[in-house]
């Protein structure tokens, strides 16, 4: 795998679901080999720290086609990449791709573009942050008063224990099984409300800058 | 128990741990791999990944050995780790995953925009793991003495080595291979050997149950629980989970905020389905083994029925499987804990570099080995119950106000993980040292999470308010960052140039 093709070091995504092959460099754009030689390609089975490896081989597809910058933390091209063009290859120090003092986060993307440049922008996020936090309240305190009712029941009507399925007390029923329903229900409930809430964040957000009515 | 059976058990989860770890070794390459796994793990892997990495020694074997000493008291204990999960769903899976850090002191650093806070942060995350890892070692030193009847030390330092090899060779990536791997294989331990129970037990005509005596609160060892412990403890479990570095650091391989929803979603799915086993081995030891009650040997109950109830090489077969299903818990909850601090302390001491990562993995698995060594097996649920209640009282309140509350400052953050701190570190230190001597004061103090989390969260929005002037430029842009969807930068901005990939 030493020495394959890849892209110039401007580009970072690899393609939305390029098959990634064990053990090598992906090879995101198939393109020719080495345009400016910026990027080391490490040899197939060449162990970690001189791999510096450009792409990294996400194969799940990225949420965000179209921006360069998905995170502040994807791997930056001028950092990580090494020399190797045919004969001579250069040792790089690979390191994590943040650094102590942190970077303002945000700032790439449009969404944070939009809470910083303008009132109605933080207006947006803040309302999104609200319903969010109600929602997560709501269920967190629905389950809250389902498990202090079974540990009160449990604890101050005795009759409980002596109520019994298949020979087994209806407290360890409830303890033992019939909390976990509950508990997936939760879930899948917030999830799908969740997902709703940032529907409604997208579609008021898409309205606002559609080309001609952004201000 | 036969020991060349439980020696071949323990030898082979070790030998498919380092193989899976090689193999993973091979595919990953930069930093980010190391780290994070670059965020390609698809979510059944990631969710079999966090169930594998979570189930630890104290789920594996604790459960069961608390319903054999407390009854249903101890149920509440896989119901909170379960439920736990729930509230990282509710509150952080999604914001964190956004939030673009690695670890909990990156997050505190780019969220309070401060130094201090991260120094405050790694020091609690590192005496956490730490904390956590030591009751794993106390299993695996427990289980390798039952199993094969070597000196449980052995069993702590084999622990220790086949982490540090895996980790130091493969990083994040192999792990989460091996996390996977270790929940499937943690499941069908348990399950096989509970089937063929069930399965000999009804086929000799006796009730699984004794005809309901299983459940006889009379074989109860310990008193009746009060509703002060079992609420305090709830909120410990609930709460602390959130703050677990080890739980935090697997939302990062997901590839957005949504997919880390479903994948906490998944995860639960799974917890709910293995706590099933636990309990069924506790209520069958409450019949079999239940001599196990009296003294410190109760984490042993799921290691010694099967022989129990199933003689001749069956029964040794089931041992050495559930013998390997205990150290596949060891090995995947050390192993991430020894990952995530690794990753916390390479960043403050060592500046992020591959090298500096595997010394921190060294580092953090030698410390806690250490501790172990020094120190004698509690009983595992409780042990890693007084965990959930510290970090519940530290790191839970950072992470909460600083995903949903404006005003948090540093101060803040900072005055809170303190107190927290001081306050939940004394009292279990407190009830540890002085025992059955402080009388009213036991509970209060031995099951403290009921008010040093309230306190905690006091003490942090009374500071962050009274240094109001301290909170971050930044917050609107983080608070953006952490709760808009990621979709919603489908749509290019006008006037922004797309920088789309070379033509092919």
């Amino acid at each position: 795998m030493s020495g394959g093709p890849h892209g110039d070091g401007d580009e970072l995504l690899p393609d939305g679901g390029a098959p990634l092959p064990d053990g090598g460099a992906p090879l995101p754009d198939g393109g020719a080999p080495l345009p400016d030689g910026d990027a080391l390609l490490p040899d197939g089975g060449a162990p970690l720290p001189d791999g510096g490896e450009p792409f990294p081989d996400r194969d799940a597809p990225l949420p965000d086609g179209g921006e360069p910058f998905p995170d502040r933390d994807a791997p930056l091209p001028d950092g990580d990449a090494g020399l190797a063009s045919g004969t001579f290859r250069q040792r790089v120090r690979v390191v994590a791709p943040r650094s102590a003092a942190p970077q303002p986060p945000g700032g790439y993307t449009f969404s944070h573009e939009l809470a910083e440049q303008s009132e109605i922008g933080e207006l947006f996020v803040r309302s999104l942050v609200r319903s969010q936090l109600r929602l997560a309240v709501v269920v967190a305190a629905g389950f809250g008063l389902i498990l202090l009712g079974v540990a009160v029941l449990i604890a101050l009507v005795p009759v409980t224990a002596t109520l019994t399925i298949a020979t087994i007390p209806l407290p360890w029923l409830l303890l033992g099984i019939g909390i976990y329903p509950v508990i997936l229900a939760c879930a899948a409930l917030y999830n799908k409300a969740a997902a709703r809430n940032e529907r409604k964040f997208r579609e008021l957000t898409a309205d606002w800058t559609e080309p001609g009515t952004k201000q | 128990m036969n020991t060349a059976v439980g020696l071949a058990a323990v030898a082979a989860v070790c030998a498919a741990t380092v193989l899976i770890g090689i193999y993973g070794l091979r595919i990953s390459r930069t930093t980010g791999d190391f780290y994070v796994a670059s965020r390609t793990v698809k979510p059944w892997w990631n969710a079999s990944a966090i169930g594998g990495e979570y189930i630890s020694a104290a789920s594996f074997l604790g459960v069961a050995g608390l319903i054999l000493i407390s009854g249903i008291d101890a149920l509440w204990f896989p119901v909170g780790y379960t439920a736990g999960y729930l509230m990282l769903l509710l509150f952080v899976s999604a914001p964190l995953r956004r939030s673009g850090a690695y670890t909990i002191p990156d997050f505190a650093a780019a969220r309070l925009d401060s130094t201090a806070a991260r120094r405050v942060t790694s020091l609690l995350v590192v005496a956490v793991g730490w904390l956590y890892i030591v009751p794993q070692l106390h299993g695996a030193a427990l289980t390798m003495r039952i199993a094969t009847g070597l000196p449980g030390w052995a069993g702590a330092v084999i622990v220790v080595v086949v982490v540090v090899l895996s980790v130091v060779t493969g990083g994040m990536r192999s792990i989460t291979f091996v996390q996977a791997f270790q929940y499937w294989l943690k499941l069908t331990a348990l399950a096989v050997p509970v089937v063929f129970i069930l399965l000999v037990l009804t086929g000799s005509g006796q009730s699984p149950t004794g005809g309901g005596a299983a459940f006889d609160p009379a074989l109860d060892v310990s008193g009746d629980a009060s509703l002060y412990r079992n609420i305090s403890l709830i909120v410990a479990l609930l709460f602390g989970t959130l703050g677990l570095p080890h739980v935090l650091v697997r939302f990062y391989t997901n590839p957005d905020g949504a997919a880390a929803r479903r994948t906490t979603q998944l995860v639960l799915g799974l917890l709910a389905l293995f706590y099933l086993f636990p309990t069924i081995y506790g209520v069958l030891g409450r019949l079999h083994t239940p001599r196990l009650a009296g003294g410190s040997q109760s984490d042993a109950t799921v290691l010694l029925l099967p022989g129990r109830i199933v003689d001749g090489v069956a029964g040794d077969l089931l041992s050495a499987c559930v013998v390997a299903g205990a150290f596949a818990a060891f090995l995947s909850t050390t192993s991430g804990l020894v990952v995530s601090l690794a990753g916390v302390v390479s960043q403050d001491l060592f500046r992020g570099s591959v090298k500096g990562f595997r010394l921190a993995a060294v580092l953090s698995a030698i410390v806690p080995l250490g501790i172990a060594m020094g120190t004698e097996s509690l009983a595992l649920a409780g042990s890693v119950g007084t965990v959930f209640a510290f970090t519940a009282s530290t790191i839970c309140p950072l992470l909460l106000l600083g995903i949903w509350w404006r005003g948090l400052t540093d101060a803040g953050a900072i005055a809170g993980m303190v107190s927290g701190a001081v306050l939940c570190g004394g009292s279990l230190l407190a009830a540890t040292v002085a025992g059955p001597d402080l009388g009213a004061w036991a509970e209060p103090l031995g099951q403290p999470a009921a008010w040093t989390v309230p306190t905690a969260f006091l003490v942090t929005v009374a500071v962050s308010l009274a240094t109001a002037s301290r909170r971050p430029a930044t917050v609107a842009r983080v608070m953006a960052r952490l709760h808009t969807p990621e979709r919603a930068e489908d749509r290019a901005p006008v006037g922004r140039p797309r920088r789309d990939r070379p033509a092919e």
